[in-house]
């Protein structure tokens, strides 16, 4: 009982700054709908409805483009149709495939926050990965049999984007160069090598001409979870959700997961405890680049099929809000990567309906960080008590 | 930790403010085209059942003031023509497949995306729903199929349902080369591009042959920076290189250092900065895409014209076509002959360009138009 209680308290925040960011939206949803306000003078009631009623459509769209609407699925299912199915759940399996990078990027993120590095080089991380990937992928082409290739290139994608964050680890450890600036740097270097690697013909098939890779899900792709049509969900999210339970063990179950956390919390007490604060550093680095790497791999795979330079769209840095918003802890990233994940689904589709751009969705978000960035705003907001004052404990 | 949190909400902040003037960028004004396409408007819509056209646009955005937007303008004319519309945005490679897709789900009839970057999704979805009227702007199907070898076993005919809608936007850029050839006080010319891909450095050589075609004739030599008209030039390059206004002013400046008098962008919004900078030196700078003198207009005194991809008329042309029944099965190429390509007016400096210059780059469209002057003759490489 006393758990659940401390469960509430601990979701409380998270869940006010979404729903104060959500309330902030629904403002500017209003104050921006020319269209009806401009009648606000010859038919106030009418223009103020009808931009109160632009925001329900608007949320409603993006609910229904996050979830899908339940009735429809439940007539598919009777229906049978495979098309109908398809159709009504997809918007379900869609918020799945977006969160799927972000839940890989999250827990990077955690991981080196949790060892007191601020990994800013998400997005470098996960393209390195996808390109390692690629490059497996490509060069094993027709030499191996397909499960071969798959989990050759997972691993290589792995490593690559491990080693890439494994280099401002190094750095910080070894030179003290302060690894904000090195990982923010290394994504421009990434996304440089990328476009690098894209102008060889052994990636860009010759005929193409353009910066984007050749389609590798024609001879490897991450399995389905359901076969419906034109549905992307694949084992991808299966593993995002068990390397979730994987760091959360890391973390708080063995020695070198406490050494981490050590580092993070104070330095100098972690080295006059005789742990290695470097190597603690340095090894979070290489699984907070690791996971990044693997998420751009199950990208490239399995739900995108090739390699080109947006892949990320700004995974990395949605990934650092993100596991802010879940407190540091794997178990909410992967609540806070389905949130986001839903919000970009729901979005995409509100943007289809009504119009609105999805930059609120970019709006939304940065509020949601700014509240749980500062708690103090959203407890004034909504009149909560302050807690009594907790040593933050492992969980 | 404190000082992160605020690290972090600095960051969210400057995220509202970007997000803001995302938001607030308006879709530009294009001139009203004087001649159409040569696809021939069709069957106008009944109310009963609107045809529904959609537009998927790729990671460059709305508000670019060039590509994406011109197709906006298609689309918005198109609902101005009675069809019901909806579009997408995206924000990364993932969302070109699930947000046609979602254009599909919502009963979209004709869907045009755009950019090369959605190749793929587009022909995926385009054999995948062979009632549903697809093209793609910038692009012709790729018939060599995924491996770009032509007869192996993936290769795919140009499906019925498919128009590619490419731009040979050389010629108008070699008319407007002729012409800052003919312009420019001290004989020098520059141009780069965002990046190295095809569709940009064909502006580029239309800049090299126009101002090759110049010296030809007049026993000149007006020289092109930036661009040998074969593989090497100056490019942006960096994860940015379409949207870096302040970049651009820095290569306007090289430019001008080395006499460069007129400068040719084709960086997108990178290129804006150039004719910013262009302007306060009072020197001149040709448009691309669109006509920048109208998108751009508080800088037309320094554009002298823009080498234009009419893309929304070309968008608007292809919906009509298909709300008519013809669902596609080629592709489209726009040229001067058919007005798919065109040099903008030149606006705020017509009174600055000598009528004998207009006459020979009048002179030069037509020969281009009728064959008899080939772009790409004029190229180092000579095609």
């Amino acid at each position: 009982m006393t758990k659940l209680v401390a469960l509430l308290r601990r979701g409380a925040l998270p869940i006010l700054a979404v729903v104060t960011a959500l309330l902030f939206g629904a403002i500017v949803i209003v104050i921006t709908d020319f269209e009806n306000l401009s009648r606000l003078g010859s038919d106030p009631l009418g223009a103020i409805g009808g931009a109160i009623g632009g925001v329900g459509s608007g949320y409603g769209a993006m609910l229904s483009g996050a979830f899908g609407d339940p009735g429809r699925i439940l007539t598919a299912l009777q229906s049978g149709s495979q098309k109908d199915i398809a159709t009504a759940i997809r918007p379900l399996t869609e918020t799945l495939v977006a969160s799927s990078p972000l839940i890989f990027a999250g827990l990077g993120v955690a991981i080196s926050f949790r060892a007191g590095m601020f990994n800013i080089g998400g997005d470098g991380q996960l393209i390195i990965g996808a390109l390692g990937a690629t490059t497996t992928a490509i060069a094993l082409a027709g030499n191996a049999p397909a499960p071969v290739i798959l989990v050759a290139a997972i691993i290589a994608g792995t490593v690559s984007g491990g080693l890439w964050g494994f280099v401002p680890g190094f750095l910080k450890a070894r030179t003290g160069a302060h690894e904000v600036i090195t990982t923010i740097m290394l994504n421009y270097v990434a996304a440089q090598v990328v476009l690098f690697g894209l102008r060889s013909d052994f990636l860009r098939a010759p005929g193409s001409g353009q910066p984007i890779s050749k389609v590798l899900t024609t001879f490897v792709d991450v399995p389905s979870i359901l076969s419906l049509p034109a549905i992307r969900l694949d084992y991808g999210f299966v593993v995002a959700l068990v390397m979730a339970v994987i760091v959360s063990w890391l973390l708080f179950r063995t020695t070198k997961g406490y050494e981490l956390r050590a580092a993070g919390f104070n330095m100098t007490a972690a080295r006059y405890a005789g742990m290695s604060a470097g190597g603690s550093m340095m090894l979070a680095m290489f699984l907070s680049g690791a996971l990044a790497g693997m998420g751009g791999s199950f990208m490239v795979i399995g739900t995108v099929g090739q390699l080109s330079n947006d892949l990320s769209g700004g995974i990395g840095f949605n990934a650092i809000a993100l596991a802010l918003l879940a407190g540091l802890r794997p178990s909410g990233v992967v609540l806070a990567a389905l949130l986001f994940g839903a919000l970009t689904t729901g979005g995409k589709l509100m943007g289809i309906q009504s119009g609105i751009p999805f930059d609120l969705l970019f709006f939304v978000q940065a509020l949601v960080i700014m509240f749980v960035a500062a708690p103090g705003l959203v407890r004034t907001i909504w009149r909560i008590k302050t807690p009594p004052v907790e040593a933050e404990v492992a969980t | 930790m404190r000082n992160l949190m605020r690290l972090v909400a600095l960051g969210a902040a400057g995220a509202i403010v970007l997000a803001a003037c995302g938001g607030g960028a308006s879709p530009s004004p294009t001139q009203a085209p004087v001649d159409t396409a040569s696809v021939a408007p069709t069957v106008a819509p009944t109310e009963a059942a609107k045809y529904k056209a959609c537009v998927a646009f790729d990671t460059g955005g709305l508000g670019d003031k060039g590509f994406n937007d011109l197709a906006k303008k298609g689309l918005e004319d198109a609902a101005a023509a009675g069809f019901d519309t909806a579009f997408s945005e995206a924000q990364g490679a993932t969302d070109y497949a699930a947000n046609i897709q979602r254009l599909i789900d919502e009963g979209c009839q004709t869907i045009v995306t755009v950019g090369f970057l959605q190749g793929q999704a587009t022909a995926d979805a385009a054999i995948a729903n062979p009632d549903i009227a697809f093209a793609q702007v910038d692009a012709t199907w790729n018939a060599a199929g995924p491996d770009f070898t032509p007869g192996t076993a993936d290769d795919v005919p140009l499906p019925g349902n498919f128009t590619g809608l490419d731009f040979q936007i050389d010629e108008a850029a070699m008319l407007a080369g002729y012409l800052a050839a003919g312009f420019s006080k001290t004989g020098k010319i520059g141009t780069y591009g965002g990046a190295q891909f095809p569709g940009v450095t064909r502006f580029m050589d239309g800049m090299y042959a126009g101002i090759g075609y110049y010296n030809e004739q007049k026993g000149t030599s007006v020289t092109l920076l930036g661009w040998d008209g074969n593989q090497t030039g100056t490019f942006v390059g960096g994860d940015n290189p379409w949207n870096d206004p302040a970049k651009g002013e820095q290569l306007a400046k090289t430019f001008l250092d080395q006499g460069v008098d007129i400068v040719h962008p084709v960086s997108g919004a990178t290129g804006n900065g150039t004719i910013k900078a262009m302007l306060a030196a009072g020197k001149w700078a040709i448009g691309v895409d669109t006509d920048q003198a109208i998108s751009l207009a508080e800088y037309s005194k320094a554009i002298l014209t823009s080498a234009e991809k009419v893309i929304d008329v070309a968008v608007l042309d292809t919906i009509k076509k298909n709300a008519g029944g013809d669902l596609g099965g080629e592709d489209f190429v726009g040229t001067l002959a058919n007005g798919g390509v065109r040099l903008a007016p030149f606006h705020d400096l017509d009174s600055a360009i000598s009528a004998d210059l207009k006459a020979e780059v009048q002179a030069l469209s037509q020969a281009i138009a009728s064959g008899s002057v080939k772009v790409c003759n004029y190229l180092a490489r000579g095609c």
